[in-house]
């Protein structure tokens, strides 16, 4: 072929028409992501490729946790094992209670003819992965679909309802916390049963409660159970609670700010619940 | 990218991958180009679990400035760069919080734009570390200019 005569016009379609282009095909994408399905099957085969940089990721913190674990003083060790010693105790009277109750909660169930509440199965799962976006609140962990985790499967820390899975790969899972933007849950008042719907603001460490209007019998301190309807998340757990109730005679609801149960920023273990 | 920080300070987190398209975007214009970037930003989207394709135009917007400006960028001096680069990650902040205002995650104040001023103080650091990077494994044809 020999050497290459340089041509006038070798470049194909101009810079700005490849660049029109691109916007182009990359809005028709955005488009179809938000208003189909259709991506979805793709997306969450590829949501694969982010696994190996949240590993990664996730060492220093793991390191560190090793070294937690194994330089220890002797003293430390012993003063866990006396603070561990007592709770098991005191959580063991309490069980000795629970154990009653259980039973004559049962007792009134079946008096009252209503189905009986089944013990939830639950997995224990790690954190390895937090959404660098801090307006997406999405945490990964470690365990996927091998585990048989699904989508819709709720997450508890010890402490509350974190959220939900909404993607799952092979090895790990993502998951929407309660305070995202876009998430809200059904919940119930545990003082009087009241039943209203807790969404996320965008804030770690905040809730609000939609259409609570003035006449609610709602006060600062209740605290807020997921209610079970919508059927998503198990019933019984704890979610919030209320901190602030603001009446503005001028609005036609109340703004209520609730404040996470669940330690949203801080549970490394967390647990997943197999409701069915 | 997805190294974990504490929630407070989340907002502070450089935007180490425009950082780094709009470097290879002005060291070797000729092989990073605008498909690059795009590629880039659709990974980026994948890791930051957003909409497939914002990060992609995003970053597509941040390499064509830097195509547009790199012959007179590449021969400032670094705290001259810098500013360009604020410039630069701004707009691309302003271009994802609007975007992200579209699908309803909203950020009330300005804050988002303290990741630009990050990025441009990490500029220098992350230069001097790529530009040894770069005449280590001779990778681009441009090594003996400014850059």
């Amino acid at each position: 072929m020999g050497v290459p005569i340089k041509l006038l016009f070798t470049k194909g379609p101009s810079y700005f028409s490849r660049v029109v282009l691109l916007v182009i095909i990359t809005v028709a994408l955005l488009v179809v992501g938000r208003y189909t399905q259709w991506l979805e099957p793709i997306r969450s085969k590829l949501d694969v490729i982010a696994v190996p940089f949240y590993w990664v990721s996730d060492i220093p913190e793991r390191v560190s946790l090793w070294f937690d674990d194994r330089l220890l003083s002797r003293q430390e060790i012993e003063a866990e094992n006396k603070l561990l010693r007592n709770q098991i105790r005191v959580q063991e009277s309490r069980l000795q209670q629970m154990a009653s109750l259980v039973a004559e909660n049962l007792r009134l169930r079946q008096l009252m003819n209503s189905s009986e509440i089944v013990q939830d199965r639950v997995l224990v799962a790690e954190l390895i992965g937090v959404s660098p976006d801090p307006l997406v609140h999405k945490v990964i962990v470690d365990k996927g679909s091998n585990d048989g985790i699904y989508v819709g499967q709720p997450l508890l820390d010890a402490f509350g309802l974190m959220g939900q899975v909404v993607s799952v790969t092979p090895y790990t899972a993502q998951v929407l916390l309660i305070t995202d933007n876009s998430h809200a849950i059904p919940v119930q008042i545990t003082r009087n049963n009241v039943r209203t719907v807790a969404e996320g603001v965008g804030d770690l460490y905040e809730l609000r409660l939609r259409f609570v209007s003035s006449t609610m019998d709602i006060k600062e301190g209740d605290i807020l159970v997921s209610s079970g309807l919508g059927g998503r998340f198990p019933v019984g757990y704890p979610v919030a609670q209320i901190e602030k109730i603001t009446f503005d005679p001028g609005e036609a609801f109340a703004t209520v700010v609730a404040k996470p149960a669940a330690r949203l920023d801080r549970s490394r273990h967390v647990l997943l619940v197999f409701s069915e | 990218m997805v190294m974990p920080i504490d929630f407070e300070w989340r907002g502070l987190r450089p935007e180490f991958v425009v950082l780094l398209v709009i470097y290879w975007s002005m060291v070797s214009p000729q092989y990073f180009g605008l498909l690059s970037a795009w590629f880039v930003g659709l990974l980026h989207d994948l890791l930051e679990f957003s909409p497939l394709g914002v990060n992609a135009i995003g970053m597509m917007i941040v390499a064509y400035l830097a195509h547009m400006f790199y012959p007179r960028i590449r021969h400032y001096v670094f705290w001259h760069q810098s500013l360009w680069i604020f410039m630069f990650v701004a707009v691309f902040s302003i271009y994802s919080n609007w975007v992200s205002s579209l699908v309803s995650q909203r950020e009330s104040s300005y804050f988002f734009l303290f990741a630009a001023l990050t990025s441009a103080l990490l500029w220098p650091v992350l230069v001097l570390m790529l530009k040894s990077i770069q005449i280590r494994f001779r990778l681009s044809q441009t090594i003996h200019n400014n850059y």
